[in-house]
């Protein structure tokens, strides 16, 4: 028993010596590899369409003030950009023009977005084909006497030269026989319109793909305290983004120059239109 | 030039008049960014998420931000319940898009929620909430920056991309792989085991990194997984090798590897290591960079007596040089959407960046300095290049946009900078 015990203790000693270098061995190693890193996920839930996540894993639970907000968001959200673009398209096959009447600048918003979405029901149906016959009716009317006596007149030379824009060719527009002398104060009034809107627009440079393309034709109705009461999409671009910031740029610009007595002729308000070009036109 | 056209009718009332007006250029867009609602025992945060907004949407050209002390309207709890924005309030400082936020802190857990209006049309384009450690507040904020670039021009932005390169430590010695944030902040070390590492290239799903190291004392491709920091050995054989880039698919890694001298480029399988031969020549083959669709693939040779680009087809014998800028070119980058590749090349005793059609047409100077600009990796928007640049042993990484109108340093103060790559989108 006795040299066996010696034996195993003998091993014993062996062992752990072997242990504790078999240990420091370790710590180098560890050492010489390489810390790893680490990323903690951050989580993502999306407040509009339907509030569905963007990363889906790791969905949390949503506090009850949160829920509610998500609600109130829901209802004042945007369509699906898909769908918006389809009825986008649905309303550019249409080609007819629609009024929105806006009382402020949420009334606007909600009027485009009823426009957008167009899913009417039967008598919003009725009302809006007898609003398309009407407007088909003056367009025509319109168009007629546009071709008869269509003007087209430049006023580059009476503005003010504008500053960092690149003169670009003027566009060609359908009917246009001729140019004609304005009276001074339509002209003078187009050209404070020209400038108010011209200086609110803006649109970045990443949302104007195949920017000669793009054209949007809007009609305002001008209240004679400058304030624009109707604005109507007679054209619209394709690009959704290029609408909205045509737009912005009416609302934004809103009120515009009040409209003088001589130009009213009676009335207490004005109409005119205004077109939005991408880029150079041809 | 603006166009007025009037359509006259007989009678004056109804006389409509159109008038034509182009798109300014380059007008930014305005944007307020007020401090976000905080309820945590961390103010600082009220700032930190919309300076990181901030300093994203800079970067684009796009958006101008308006200073804080014009803003009229004070963001309040309230706002992220029932209480509406004055949007009046926005519209008369100018600002056409407002971004409010609250930060709500659960221990090491911040749960952050943000919004983008449209303060002209007064409406909802954009609401999102995160969740995640403290530490990742630029993450999060970055996030919601390309949501804003999304919501006002259908582009999604890339401000959530990293950017992985080799540099000298500071203390100690070798090369080591380091990221950095598109923003320049979060810059950490990936390896660090004094040993050299080189040649980061991204998967393209942005999982994981491959990269050469010595850290055995030979040369090995190595796979990071970055998620978790585990890491395989995906090519042994041959003596220097550098990874260039992976498969469109990801399945497969294009590498440079030398046998007896001789470099060439191989396809290796990352599911078995297996490999093959894709380009070969007497002469020295290097820097392989595959085209988006995986049909083409730049690579630099010097069969023609000094290193150029050249372009293989797949299927088709016989490469295409098509580098014609200086004697010596090097390490192409292939655009995200095809069309242009980007080069180094010497010019007049230093290096500059080039960008050439894959066809060899159209070669224009991207970028040059009183140093050398070297090293290019597309963004993967394709809208910007980030590349190093090299003076008497200091670097910086820079980033310079594809146009070459703007840019800016990224790190700066670095030794021994280089193989910048750009990460795909997350």
């Amino acid at each position: 028993m006795e040299p066996k015990d010696h034996l195993f203790r003998k091993m014993l000693v062996v062992s752990g010596a072997f242990h504790v270098a078999a240990f420091f061995v370790g710590i180098l190693w560890m050492s010489f590899r390489v810390t790893p890193l680490l990323v903690a996920p951050v989580t993502v839930v999306d407040l509009i369409g339907n509030g569905q996540s963007a990363e889906p894993e790791e969905a949390q639970p949503s506090p009850p003030p949160v829920s509610r907000a998500r609600k109130g968001i829901k209802r004042k959200s945007a369509p699906p950009p898909v769908a918006k673009r389809d009825k986008r398209s649905a309303a550019r096959e249409a080609a007819k023009p629609r009024a929105v009447f806006p009382s402020d600048s949420e009334a606007v918003s909600e009027k485009i977005r009823k426009m957008r979405e167009e899913k009417a029901s039967k008598s919003r149906v009725r009302e809006a084909v007898e609003t398309m016959q009407r407007e088909k009716a003056v367009r025509a009317a319109v168009k007629g006497i546009g071709e008869r006596v269509a003007h087209r007149v430049d006023l580059s030379a009476i503005r003010p030269p504008a500053t960092g824009i690149a003169p670009r060719a003027p566009g060609g527009m359908p009917g246009a026989a001729g140019t004609e002398r304005l009276p001074p104060e339509i002209l003078a009034y187009a050209r404070a319109l020209d400038e108010k809107v011209r200086s609110n627009w803006t649109v970045p440079d990443l949302a104007r793909k195949k920017a000669e393309e793009l054209t949007v034709q809007v009609r305002i109705t001008i209240e004679k305290d400058g304030r624009v009461s109707n604005v109507r999409m007679e054209k619209v671009s394709g690009n959704e983004y290029f609408d909205d910031s045509v737009l912005r740029a009416i609302e934004k610009a809103s009120p515009l120059p009040v409209p003088p007595e001589q130009l009213r002729r009676g009335e207490d308000h004005y109409d005119v239109g205004f077109r939005f070009y991408g880029g150079a036109r041809s | 030039m603006l166009i007025i056209a009037l359509v006259v009718a007989p009678v004056p009332a109804s006389a409509i008049l159109y008038i034509d007006i182009n798109a300014p250029g380059g007008k930014r867009m305005p944007v307020a960014l007020p401090p976000f609602v905080t309820d945590s025992g961390n103010p600082s945060l009220s700032t930190a998420f919309p300076n990181a907004i901030a300093d994203d949407l800079a970067m684009t050209a796009l958006f101008k931000i308006i200073p804080s002390d014009a803003y009229l309207e004070r963001i309040v709890p309230g706002h992220f319940g029932d209480k509406r924005l004055s949007f009046p309030d926005w519209k008369i400082i100018g600002a056409e898009a407002v971004v409010i936020g609250k930060v709500e802190g659960r221990g090491d857990r911040i749960t952050v929620e943000m919004r983008l209006y449209d303060s002209t049309l007064g409406r909802l384009m954009a609401g999102r909430r995160y969740t995640g450690s403290p530490n990742r507040v630029r993450t999060m904020a970055h996030k919601f920056a390309n949501e804003i670039l999304l919501a006002f021009t259908g582009v999604r932005g890339i401000f959530d991309t990293e950017i992985a390169f080799s540099a000298k430590p500071e203390k100690g010695r070798g090369k080591e792989i380091y990221i950095v944030g598109l923003d320049g902040k979060e810059l950490r070390k990936v390896t660090s085991n004094l040993s050299y590492n080189m040649f980061p290239r991204w998967s393209p799903d942005g999982n994981s990194i491959a990269y050469t190291s010595y850290r055995t004392g030979v040369p090995v491709i190595y796979l990071r997984n970055m998620d978790d920091g585990s890491e395989r050995a995906i090519v042994r054989f041959g003596e220097s090798k550098s990874p260039g880039s992976f498969s469109p698919g990801g399945d497969a890694l294009y590498a440079s590897v030398s046998i007896k001298g001789d470099s060439d480029i191989y396809r290796v399988r990352l599911d078995n290591a297996s490999y093959e031969r894709v380009v070969e020549g007497w002469g020295i083959e290097i820097s392989p960079s595959v085209s988006p669709d995986g049909k083409r693939m730049a690579f630099v040779s010097n069969r023609s007596g000094n290193p150029q680009v050249y372009i293989k087809e797949t299927g088709s014998r016989g490469d295409r040089r098509i580098s014609n800028a200086g004697v010596y070119s090097t390490s192409p980058s292939w655009s995200p959407a095809g069309d242009r590749i980007a080069f180094t090349s010497r010019t007049g005793g230093k290096f500059s960046i080039y960008t050439v059609r894959p066809d060899g047409g159209d070669q224009r100077l991207l970028v040059s300095g009183d140093g050398d600009c070297a090293d290019p990796s597309y963004s993967p928007d394709g809208r910007y290049v980030v590349y190093t640049f090299q003076k008497r042993g200091y670097s910086e990484l820079k980033i310079i946009s594809a146009d070459g109108r703007w840019g800016k340093s990224l790190v700066i103060g670095l030794t021994g900078a280089g193989s910048p790559a750009w990460s795909p989108r997350r």
